[in-house]
């Protein structure tokens, strides 16, 4: 069944307030609508309309979102929110899919290599959110950083502009931030790159 | 970590990494004077920036798109595809899911592989697939998995096999290292299956671990033949560098583990043939016996540079050396030349069941001297030999192979195969001989005649023969009237029409039954002439009145006995095959039409379109319980069908390019050309005696206006498929293109003057856009991929000659095209990647990367005269999209007043306050003008096409243009005026 916009705008009132079981709700609407959209995307490739990938999640967004109900504080408090948004579709389907792996009594055959490539993938959605939750207790700024850079998609110029701080800034903290959060993941071989 | 720590750490890294390299490690010595867990933690951090340089730079939505777009339709248990219910998932990846499913029908287990839409998208490659997978699974082979039904079932296609109870080999290999035995035994197996495959023409393309299942009795069973060609892609055929490669194959996900399996001649790109499993298989052996692979890279070109330059290291097992046999059959499989492998999968069967019995009786020997206490490998040996005996046909029993020594042995095996591979020779001949001899008893090929039974102009939506044979029915709308239906003799072109018995509504005849009762829609909506849509009625083709049966058909068709209907509808927004009517067979993903009952009534075929609005599809036969079969897939038109009149063959109507021909296919899916003529040939009917019911004629795009003022409209088309672009401000200049049958399908590009006689002149290939403000440059997009922007010199100033490209920048795609009013910059829509949003860029005529104005997502269509604004449009996810008008700078952007649901901005006005755009009714158009800031809107000239064989107005932009002083107009539309013929003699 599809979510009335208003719904949607509801729930997320209720979580930008702070409410948890807002935000419980809320997931699993925009991560349908995200395999939707990811769904027709290949269908449309063959038509030659494709959809912008890097926009999925802002397009499934603002697909369920009645914007005019919504009153949002500021750009930046909107980019947060998908971003986050992002961040717990994404562990959210890595839980999952580990799940799905280790889970019932049916026997697994996996017949490609991919499903281990998708499996390692998603342990490291699962590492990378246990490390930004880390780097976030002791230097919340960049934990911000990343999660604006790499689940919300925005660039260096957009981060700065949504945190209010230089470029210079974002980029000598996203170096770092990056460097720390390898390191930490995995020592030395991850693939989210 | 404590924050001051922290703030240190952060210091010191960006000083450190502010150093040169060679410097870094004397700098932290400095600075960390004796801390030693301080400068290991930066010295950490350092290394670990070295290798992040692109960890987590793509965005996340990358990652998600590719995970969320690999996760199918995810089925649920108890879930009914087709005639199977689900019942656990098996197993998924990147080729697709696979699930444990019940067969409702025979009632067993099976296993359902549903297949990714990225690789079933393309029918062409579905159905050779199809061919490939089930020309080896009719081999009956006993280690090559059996397919039950290929189908589609709500848009994805799904294999039925049989269910394998095992795992992997690739499962296998991850437990425990493999015994010498059991591996010779696997890749024995694997040979047989790959051997038989061969002999019937199909590459397996994809031997690897993951294909290979091992069932729990010994069993080896090859999976998957004929699927790599589904993922095979143009760029793998065309690109043999490395990096086209990778690319290609991270695309589809198919990373490390598939790459170590590649043949040089695949990893390079080449065509592949018999040998390419050979290596494959070699590879797999290989691994079997070392517990590694023999080409290592950390990435996929790292392994394919491997494949094809390194040599694989020596076997080692347990670091102890095997068999060097086994050793020598292995290089020999791993030569990268092609030539210096084994030639035939059955030479290296042959070396490795020769082996495998010399090491049985090693085995045999040894087992005997250790006497009791050396049980396990015995034991090991009997599950072998069990699974040994089954797989291999001329495999002497195990007695024998205790009883006689292992050189003859070999031999034996050998002339056995010798004399076997002479009676296959034998046979070989004979069958070419008794080929031949056919040939020569065959009849002389027959001429089809055609004989044309209508002549009045119009478009003609369907024909019948009437049960006679004697009489025709027909539904057509001649002279510009909406369709009636007629009948006529077949010897005489004077015809009646049915109109006052159906009181004069739309009506398109669907079928005429035995006993003379006609299925007719009314009410019908007009597709490109055809009726769809309407109120189905039965009407006695001797007179009386309709009685109407159901709303929303689509086609329909009697039963053999005339007693039943065989209907397509749409309920619920979903298109369906019901018959009899209210018992579903087929639910349509996107839609089906031209729906035909076999002449036993046990079958219905019909055209399966999988995307809606396109034409494109398959023919497909569905029986009474609902299982389907698609007999031939990967039409780009599919437009009419119908049964031979025995039953056994459809005959339909398609086309892979511009014009449509006959075709034929068996119920068994054996497909030939039945007949082709100049144009389009549509199928209607096929008599009982064999005549059958055509239409030809040639679709045309043609182009009328009112160019120069006060002049009456004129007919400005040039050859078949002429379509308008761009209208001069001064009214006096046309460019449009040609992409008909004359060009072969290439877009030309043309300049129509219109204040002279003269004929048009051609400019160059592409598809025109837009005509520079001095007339001197016609703009226009060349055909990719990569589409091209050029410039083409219209002879009128001083340029000529060759065409201009622009600098194309990261731009694959151009779209939309126009000029700014100063003729010195271009504005146009392109898209960078496949993945992203199409924006618009502006173009410097003088050359430079073109800049982008908008974001993605957003498009810029149109340039105000004053070049103040122009027009936007951003794409809506769900809803048709908004038109907007933005400042230059892209920086205000305000809605269009004024403008209603389904109206397209077409132009500005000169004085740049007012746009003008069209409102398309189904056979004409309305051009209003628009004031923005008033919203005023006034009808400036109603588009009214001849209507004579009138099948719909263009919509691309350019298909209606209007001068700036909303003075001169042109416009093109679609006509299609066929005929009918009844062809005698086509078999």
């Amino acid at each position: 069944m599809t979510p009335s916009p208003r719904d949607v705008s509801q729930l997320l009132i209720e979580w930008t307030k702070g409410s948890l079981a807002a935000r419980d709700e809320l997931l699993p609407l925009v991560y349908e609508e995200l395999r939707r959209l990811a769904h027709r995307h290949m269908r449309r490739e063959r038509h030659g309309h494709t959809l912008q990938t890097s926009a999925l999640v802002h397009e499934a967004f603002i697909r369920l979102v009645d914007q005019k109900n919504v009153e949002w504080e500021s750009r930046s408090h909107f980019f947060a929110i998908a971003s986050e948004m992002m961040r717990r579709i994404l562990v959210d389907y890595a839980r999952r899919r580990g799940n799905l792996k280790r889970g019932g009594d049916t026997q697994q055959v996996p017949l490609e290599n991919t499903l281990i490539v998708s499996e390692e993938r998603s342990a490291e959605v699962i590492a990378l959110d246990e490390a930004l939750r880390e780097l976030s207790s002791f230097d919340p700024r960049k934990g911000q950083i990343v999660e604006l850079r790499f689940f919300g998609g925005l660039s260096i110029e957009e981060t700065a502009d949504v945190l209010g701080i230089s470029p210079g800034t974002v980029m000598r903290d996203w170096t770092l931030a990056k460097a720390w959060l390898r390191k930490q993941i995995t020592g030395n071989n991850s693939k989210i790159d | 970590m404590q924050p001051d720590r922290w703030q240190q750490i952060d210091q010191l890294f960006h000083l450190a990494l502010a150093q040169e390299p060679n410097r870094r490690v004397t700098f932290l010595e400095e600075k960390c004077a004796g801390d030693k867990t301080l400068r290991s933690e930066v010295e950490a951090l350092l290394a670990s920036h070295e290798q992040a340089e692109s960890f987590i730079e793509a965005p996340a939505s990358d990652l998600a798109a590719e995970l969320f777009g690999k996760e199918q339709t995810t089925l649920r248990v108890d879930q009914h595809v087709g005639s199977y219910r689900i019942l656990s998932l098996l197993g998924a990846g990147g080729m697709g899911e696979v699930y444990l499913a019940h067969d409702t029908n025979l009632r067993r287990k099976v296993a359902l592989k549903l297949l990714p839409p990225q690789f079933t998208i393309n029918p062409d490659r579905v159905h050779r697939f199809e061919q490939e997978a089930l020309a080896v699974s009719a081999l009956n082979h006993p280690n090559i998995v059996t397919i039950h039904e290929i189908g589609r079932d709500n848009g994805s296609q799904f294999i039925v096999t049989e269910f394998v109870e095992g795992e992997t080999l690739r499962a296998r290999l991850l437990q425990s290292p493999i015994s010498l035995l059991t591996a010779l035994d696997i890749g024995i197996q694997v040979a047989g299956a790959l051997a038989a495959a061969h002999a019937s023409g199909v590459v397996h393309r994809d031997i690897k671990p993951d294909n290979i299942m091992l069932r729990t009795d010994g069993y080896v069973k090859v999976l998957d033949f004929g699927l790599a060609k589904l993922i095979e892609t143009a760029s793998i055929a065309s690109g043999p560098d490395q990096s086209t490669l990778a690319k290609v194959h991270s695309h589809f996900g198919l990373v490390l583990g598939t790459a170590a399996y590649m043949s040089p001649e695949q990893a390079r790109g080449l065509p592949v043939d018999a040998r390419t499993d050979i290596f494959s298989l070699a590879v797999v052996l290989y691994e079997m016996i070392t517990s590694h692979q023999p080409f290592n890279g950390a990435t996929v070109s790292d392994i394919v540079a491997a494949i094809l330059k390194q040599e694989p290291a020596p076997l080692k097992r347990d670091s102890l050396e095997v068999p060097r046999e086994l050793e020598w059959i292995i290089r020999k499989g791993l030569a990268k030349d092609r030539e210096e492998r084994y030639q035939t999968v059955k030479e290296l069967l042959i070396d490795l069941r020769r082996l495998k019995q010399e090491l049985e009786l090693q085995s045999k020997f040894e087992g005997f001297a250790a006497g009791p206490q050396n049980l396990t490998p015995t034991t090991t040996r009997d599950q072998l030999i069990k699974g040994f005996d089954t797989a291999t046909l001329n495999a002497p029993s195990t007695t024998e192979t205790i009883l006689t020594g292992s050189k003859q042995q070999g031999r034996k095996v050998a002339i056995g195969l010798i004399t076997i591979m002479a009676a296959v020779a034998v046979i070989a001949l004979f069958s070419v001989i008794g080929f031949n001899f056919g040939r020569k008893q065959a009849p002389a090929i027959s001429y089809p005649i055609p004989r044309q039974v209508t002549f009045r102009r119009g478009t003609i939506s369907s024909a019948r023969f009437a049960p006679d044979g004697g009489r025709l029915i027909y539904s057509a709308a001649f002279d510009g009237k909406l369709p009636e239906v007629f009948t006529s003799g077949l010897e005489s072109p004077e015809s009646r029409s049915l109109k006052a018995q159906l009181g004069g509504r739309i009506a398109g005849v669907q079928s005429v039954s035995r006993v003379g009762e006609m299925a007719l829609l009314l009410d019908c909506e007009l597709n490109w002439g055809e009726c769809v849509n309407g109120i189905l009625a039965r009407v006695p083709l001797d007179g009386g009145t309709p009685h109407e049966l159901a709303e929303h058909v689509y086609s329909a068709d009697w039963s053999p006995d005339g007693k039943e209907l065989a209907i397509i509808r749409v309920v619920e927004g979903v298109f369906q095959l019901e018959y009899p009517i209210n018992k579903v067979l087929y639910k349509a993903s996107g839609f089906i039409d031209h729906l035909r009952v076999s002449p036993k009534g046990d079958r219905v075929a019909f055209i399966d379109h999988p995307i809606l609005d396109d034409p494109s599809g398959s023919i497909v036969v569905v029986d009474l319980s609902g299982n389907q079969k698609i007999l031939s897939a990967g039409w780009q038109t599919a437009k009419g069908l119908a049964w031979s009149p025995k039953g056994d063959e459809v005959w339909f109507s398609a086309g892979k390019q511009r014009t449509i021909a006959l075709h034929a296919v068996s119920t068994s899916g054996q497909y030939r050309l039945l007949y082709e003529a100049p144009g389009d040939v549509r199928l209607f009917d096929i008599s009982s005696n064999g005549q059958v019911l055509v239409s030809r004629g040639q679709p045309r795009s043609r182009m009328m206006g009112s160019a120069i003022v006060s002049k009456p409209e004129q007919d400005l088309s040039w050859f078949d498929w002429s379509t308008s672009a761009a209208l001069s401000d001064d009214g006096k200049s046309l460019l449009f293109y040609e992409w008909g049958v004359a060009t072969g399908g290439v877009p030309r590009v043309y300049l129509r003057k219109l204040d002279g006689p003269t004929d048009p002149v051609m400019l160059g290939q592409g598809k025109a856009m837009g005509l520079s403000p001095d007339g001197n440059w016609a703009l226009a997009v060349q055909e990719g991929p990569p589409s091209q922007l050029v410039l083409l010199p219209t002879g009128a100033g001083q340029q000529a000659g060759e065409p201009r490209p622009f600098p194309r920048g990261d731009i694959k795609e151009y779209h939309y095209a126009s000029w700014f009013p100063d003729g010195q910059q271009i504005l146009f829509t392109g898209l960078t990647d496949p993945s992203r949003g199409l924006r618009s860029y502006i173009q410097d005529l003088s050359g430079g990367e073109p800049r982008p104005i908008t974001e993605e997502g957003n498009i810029a269509l149109l340039v105000s005269p004053d070049g103040k604004h122009f027009l936007g449009f951003t794409a809506g996810a769900h809803t048709s999209g908004k038109y907007y008008v933005c400042s230059i700078d892209g920086k205000k952007a305000t809605p269009i007043a004024g403008l209603a649901l389904g109206d397209t901005p077409i132009q500005w006005s000169a004085d740049s306050r007012a746009l003008y755009v069209r409102e398309d009714e189904d056979f004409s158009s309305g051009i209003y003008r628009v004031d923005l800031s008033s919203g005023d809107r006034k009808l400036l000239k109603e588009i009214v096409p001849d209507p004579v064989g009138l099948i719909g107005i263009e919509v691309k932009p350019g298909g209606i243009q209007i001068t700036p002083d909303g003075r001169s107009y042109v416009y093109t539309y679609w006509t299609f005026t066929p005929d009918l013929f009844v062809l005698d003699g086509l078999k």
